[in-house]
C-alpha cells in the first residue's frame, strides 16, 4: 500500500518536471542554457614510515577525484557528479574505492514550487532528525536518492516533502526515508514590511527498513519529530528547537528501545563592536540512522550540531570535539569585542579580541532496576531525567584570540586555549585517559610590495597525556594571486617514548590562474583526528607526496 | 494546491510511519533443532582480538545466533590486527598467518567485524554484530546446494590428524575450494571489555590452524552438476598446547568466482 502510494506520487513528481519541458524548443534548450561545474583531484604518492605509523601502501599511488558538471535552462536544472576513488586517499573510507557517477538529479522550479527527482541534500531546522548533506573532508556524502517537493502556498510559509533512500558509498541504504516539513514565517505573511521575524516550524520523518532479525524484534518504522521557533528582533536573535524520536534500537545505541529526545538553545546579540553568542544543547539517545545496522559515519540521518569552537591553527584544533548524539549536555559562549581605532588599548587600526567558553557532559543515566546495567540490550536501557547532566566530562575549551593590526603592512593573532578532551568517549577507546592541554599560538604577517605576504606562525601544545608536548613552527610566503609556498614542522618533542619523538615537516607549493589552482606537498602527518561541525573522522599517519587540482568553469 | 495535498499526504504518512514495540522486546530463543536432514548451514568468521573493548559485544551475538540456530550456526574468531597483538598485560599469543592473511584480504578496519557466508549486504561484505542476524536469517532460507560429509581420523600419541570431507552437489555448482580449519573453545585469558579488563574471559572457537592453507583445496573444476561428488583428504600434527577435548574441526565450501560460503560443517575432534 505504501509502496503504490510512492509510485504515484513519483509519477506526479515525474509530470510536473517534464511537463513544463514540453514547451520548450530543443535549440534553445541548448543555446539559451548555462553550464557550470568544478573539478578537483587530489593524488598521493605514500612512503613507508613505521615509526610514525604511516603503513605500507602496495599501490604506492591513490587518488580521490571528483567533478561536477550543472546545466540550467530558465526553472529547470539538472547536475551529474562523476567520483572516482583509485583506491581512496588513505585515511578515506576503503569502500569509496571505485568509479562512477555518483550524484545526478533534475529538477524545476518556479516561485511556488521545486521539485527534484534524483540525488539530492536536505535539511530540517538546525538537522536534528534530518539533514543529508556531503563533506569531501570527512568523507561525508549521505545525499536521498528518491524525490522531494517543496511548495511556497503563501508568502512566508514553505513546505517541503521527500521520500528516498540515502546513498552508502556506491549503493543506498537499506532503510526508506519519509520526511515532511513545514517553516512559516508569520510576520511576513501578516506584517510583511515589519523588520522583526518570527518564524516557527514543524517537522516529521520516519524511517522504514524490514525487520528479519531473530534475535530482537525490531520496529520496522521510527519516525522522529521536531519542532522549533527563531525570533529575530533589532540586535537580538534568539532560536529554539525540540525534537524527540520513537524507540529506535540500532547497532549504536546497544539495541535499546528508549525514546530519545534533544533540544538546542541559542541566542547572540550583536552591534557594532560587540557579539555575544550563547547556546545550549541536551541530547539523549537521538543518533538516527537510514540503517539500524549502521556505525561511524554511515547512513546519518539526524545531525547534532556543534557547540564547540572551530580553532583554525592546528595544534588547537589537534583534540577536537565530536557531538555525541548518545547523550551529551553542552553549553557555549561566545564573545568577540573590538577594541576601537586610536585607543590606547587597541591601537592606530583597532583590536579584536574573542573570547570562547564551550563545554559538555554526560547526561545523567540512571538504571531502570539495581539488577540491570544502564544500556543493556534488549531493553529501554535506562532513564534520564530531561535536562540532566552527568557527572563525566567530555570536553571543555577555554579560550581567547586576539587580532591586531600593528600597521599598514603588520599583522598579529595571538592565542591561548586550555582544553578537556575525553579521549575515551569522544574517540571510543575506554581505556585512554583524558588529554588536558594548553595550546599557545602566534601570528605575524607582513606585507610588502603590495602583492606579497610573508607570514610566520609559532604553536606550541602542552599535555602530560597522549603523545605529550608538541611544538609548531610555520614560514609562508604569498605572491598574489598567483603563488604560495608554505614549509611546516609539527615536532612531538614530548612523547614518553623517545624513539617516537618525531618530527612532521611538510612542504607546499600552490599556483593560481584563473580558475586552476594546483598545488603540491610532500611531507608527514601524524595521526588523529579531524572534526567539521561536530561531526569527525579520524585521520591516520602518512607520509606522502602529493600534487591537487581543482578547476571552476 | 493539489501539490500541497501529496505534501501533506507524505507529512501524513511520515507522522503515522511509527511503530510502537511493546516488552518483551528480543524474540523468544526457539532453538532449531539439529537435523539429519541436508539443510543450508551459515559460517561466521569473526575478526576479533583480545585488546578489543567492543569485540565481547560481537561474541556474545554469535552464542546468541548459535543459541537460536544450533548447529546451522558456525563460528571461527579469527583474532588478528591491532587489536590482536601481545603485551605484558595480554600475553597469549591467538593471531595466525591464516587469520592475518584473511584479515588484510578482506580490509578489515573495524572490530569487530564478520563474513557472514562471506556475503555482501549493501556491497559490504565485513558486517557489524547488528548485521549477523538477519543476514543469517537470510541465507538460512535458501536451499542447500551441497552436501558435507566430514569424517576425521586422529592418533592422539602421534597428535597426527586426518580429514575427509566429501562434498555431494545437490544442485548445478561452479568451481569449488573446501577449507578444513582448526577451533578452540574454552580458552581462558585476558580480554578488554567496556568495563575494563577480564582476566578470566573465556574465548571461544578461536582459529588455530588450516589443514590445507588459507584458501584451501580445489575440487569440481570448472563446476559440476548435481548428484555430484568428490572428496579431498588433508592431514596435519596438532600441536601440543591445544586442549583436544575443546578442538572443532570446521569445513566449509565456498564458489571461487563468487567467493560465498555455500556450505559449512563443524565436528569435535573428541566425541
Amino acid at each position: 500500500m505504501i509502496f503504490s502510494i510512492y509510485k504515484r506520487t513519483f509519477l506526479v513528481c515525474l509530470v510536473v518536471v517534464l511537463v513544463p519541458l514540453q514547451k520548450l524548443k530543443s535549440q534553445e534548450f541548448i543555446d539559451n542554457a548555462t553550464v557550470q561545474g568544478n573539478i578537483y583531484s587530489e593524488a598521493n604518492y605514500y612512503f613507508t614510515d613505521t615509526l610514525i605509523g604511516a603503513p605500507e601502501v602496495p599501490e604506492y599511488i591513490r587518488a580521490n577525484i571528483y567533478g561536477n558538471v550543472f546545466y540550467r535552462y530558465k526553472g529547470f536544472n539538472a547536475g551529474v557528479r562523476f567520483e572516482a576513488y583509485q583506491p581512496p586517499l588513505v585515511g578515506f573510507d576503503t569502500r569509496y574505492e571505485g568509479l562512477g557517477i555518483a550524484h545526478r538529479f533534475a529538477s524545476y522550479s518556479d516561485d511556488s514550487y521545486e521539485v527534484t527527482i534524483g540525488n539530492f541534500y536536505e535539511q530540517y531546522g538546525s538537522g536534528l532528525i534530518l539533514r543529508a548533506y556531503e563533506d569531501k573532508n570527512l568523507g561525508i556524502d549521505n545525499a536521498f536518492d528518491g524525490f522531494r517537493l517543496l511548495v511556497r502556498p503563501a508568502n512566508g510559509l514553505v513546505v517541503k516533502g521527500m521520500i528516498g533512500k540515502q546513498r552508502f558509498f556506491w549503493d543506498v541504504g537499506p532503510g526508506t526515508v519519509r520526511g515532511f516539513d513545514a517553516e512559516w514565517s508569520l510576520l511576513q505573511t501578516l506584517l510583511p514590511e515589519s523588520s522583526t521575524n518570527l518564524t516557527i516550524g514543524a517537522s516529521a520523518v520516519s524511517r522504514y527498513q524490514s525487520d528479519k532479525d531473530p534475535l530482537f524484534n525490531f520496529p520496522e518504522n521510527v519516525a522522529a519529530f521536531a519542532s522549533r521557533t527563531s525570533l529575530y528582533t533589532g540586535n537580538y536573535f534568539f532560536s529554539a528547537e525540540y525534537a524527540w524520536k520513537v524507540n529506535d534500537p540500532s547497532a549504536t545505541n546497544n539495541n535499546i528501545y528508549k525514546n530519545g529526545q534533544a533540544v538546542i538553545l541559542s541566542g547572540s546579540y550583536s552591534k557594532k563592536g560587540i557579539g555575544v553568542l550563547l547556546s545550549a544543547k541536551y541530547v539523549d539517545n537521538m543518533d538516527f540512522r537510514s540503517s539500524r545496522t549502521a556505525t561511524g559515519n554511515d547512513l546519518s540521518i539526524s545531525y547534532i550540531p556543534a557547540i564547540s569552537y572551530q580553532h583554525t591553527y592546528s595544534l588547537a584544533a589537534k583534540y577536537p570535539y565530536a557531538t555525541q548524539p548518545l547523550g551529551e549536555v553542552g553549553a557555549k559562549a561566545q564573545v568577540s569585542y573590538f577594541i576601537g581605532r586610536g585607543t590606547k588599548v587597541g591601537g592606530k587600526y583597532g583590536t579584536n579580541i574573542v573570547f570562547n567558553a564551550s563545554i559538555a557532559n554526560s547526561i545523567q543515566k540512571e538504571k531502570l532496576h539495581d539488577t540491570l546495567e544502564i544500556g543493556t540490550q534488549g531493553t529501554k536501557g535506562y532513564s534520564a531525567k530531561f535536562g540532566s547532566i552527568g557527572d563525566e566530562k567530555y570536553y571543555h575549551d577555554l579560550s581567547v584570540e586576539i587580532n591586531r593590526k600593528i600597521s599598514k603592512s603588520v599583522k598579529i593573532v595571538a592565542g591561548a586555549a586550555n582544553q578537556f578532551y575525553n579521549k575515551a568517549i569522544i574517540e571510543g577507546h575506554p581505556d585512554e585517559e583524558p588529554v588536558k592541554a594548553w595550546v599557545v599560538y602566534g601570528d605575524v604577517s607582513y606585507r610588502f610590495l603590495q602583492n606579497q605576504n610573508v607570514r610566520f606562525e609559532l604553536q606550541h601544545l602542552s599535555t602530560k597525556q597522549d603523545k605529550g608536548n608538541w611544538a609548531m613552527a610555520l614560514v609562508e610566503y604569498t605572491f598574489a594571486p598567483q603563488w604560495s609556498f608554505a614549509v611546516s614542522d609539527q615536532y612531538n618533542y614530548g612523547n614518553s617514548d623517545a624513539k617516537l619523538r618525531k618530527h612532521f615537516y611538510s612542504f607546499n607549493v600552490a599556483v593560481s590562474k584563473e580558475s586552476n589552482r594546483i598545488s603540491f606537498f610532500y611531507g608527514k602527518q601524524s595521526d588523529g583526528v579531524i572534526c567539521v561541525g561536530g561531526v569527525c573522522r579520524k585521520v591516520p599517519a602518512a607520509y606522502a607526496a602529493g600534487i591537487s587540482y581543482s578547476k571552476t568553469f | 494546491m493539489r501539490i500541497l495535498k501529496y505534501l501533506f499526504l507524505i507529512g501524513f504518512i511520515s507522522f503515522f510511519s511509527c511503530d510502537i514495540i511493546e516488552e518483551p522486546y528480543m524474540n523468544p530463543v526457539v532453538q532449531n533443532p539439529d537435523s539429519a536432514e541436508v539443510v543450508q548451514k551459515v559460517l561466521l568468521e569473526e575478526f576479533t582480538g583480545h585488546q578489543c573493548p567492543n569485540c565481547p559485544g560481537g561474541a556474545e551475538t554469535a552464542t546468541q545466533l548459535h543459541q537460536v540456530y544450533g548447529d546451522r550456526f558456525i563460528v571461527i574468531a579469527y583474532h588478528a590486527g591491532w587489536f590482536a597483538r601481545t603485551s605484558d598485560e595480554f600475553p597469549v599469543e591467538y593471531r595466525t598467518e591464516v587469520g592475518e592473511e584473511l584479515n588484510e584480504q578482506f580490509g578489515v578496519l573495524a572490530y569487530p567485524s564478520g563474513l557472514v557466508n562471506r556475503t555482501s549486504v549493501n556491497s559490504n561484505i565485513l558486517l557489524n554484530p547488528a548485521e549477523w542476524g538477519a543476514v543469517t536469517y537470510d541465507i538460512l532460507e535458501n536451499s542447500p546446494v551441497l552436501q558435507l560429509i566430514v569424517s576425521k581420523n586422529y592418533n592422539q600419541e602421534t597428535k597426527s590428524l586426518s580429514v575427509s570431507v566429501t562434498s555431494k552437489t545437490l544442485q548445478d555448482v561452479e568451481e569449488i575450494k573446501v577449507c578444513v580449519f582448526i577451533t578452540e573453545d574454552d580458552l581462558i585469558s585476558p580480554q578488554k571489555t567496556p568495563d575494563g579488563v577480564n582476566n578470566n574471559y573465556i574465548h571461544n572457537h578461536v582459529f588455530r590452524t588450516s589443514l590445507n592453507g588459507t584458501w584451501g583445496t580445489t575440487i569440481f573444476e570448472g563446476g559440476a552438476g548435481s548428484e555430484e561428488s568428490q572428496t579431498i583428504m588433508v592431514n596435519a600434527v596438532l600441536s601440543a598446547e591445544w586442549n583436544i577435548n575443546s578442538l572443532n574441526i570446521v569445513c566449509f565450501a565456498y564458489n571461487v568466482i563468487s567467493g560465498e560460503v555455500i556450505q559449512v560443517e563443524s565436528i569435535k575432534l573428541v566425541e
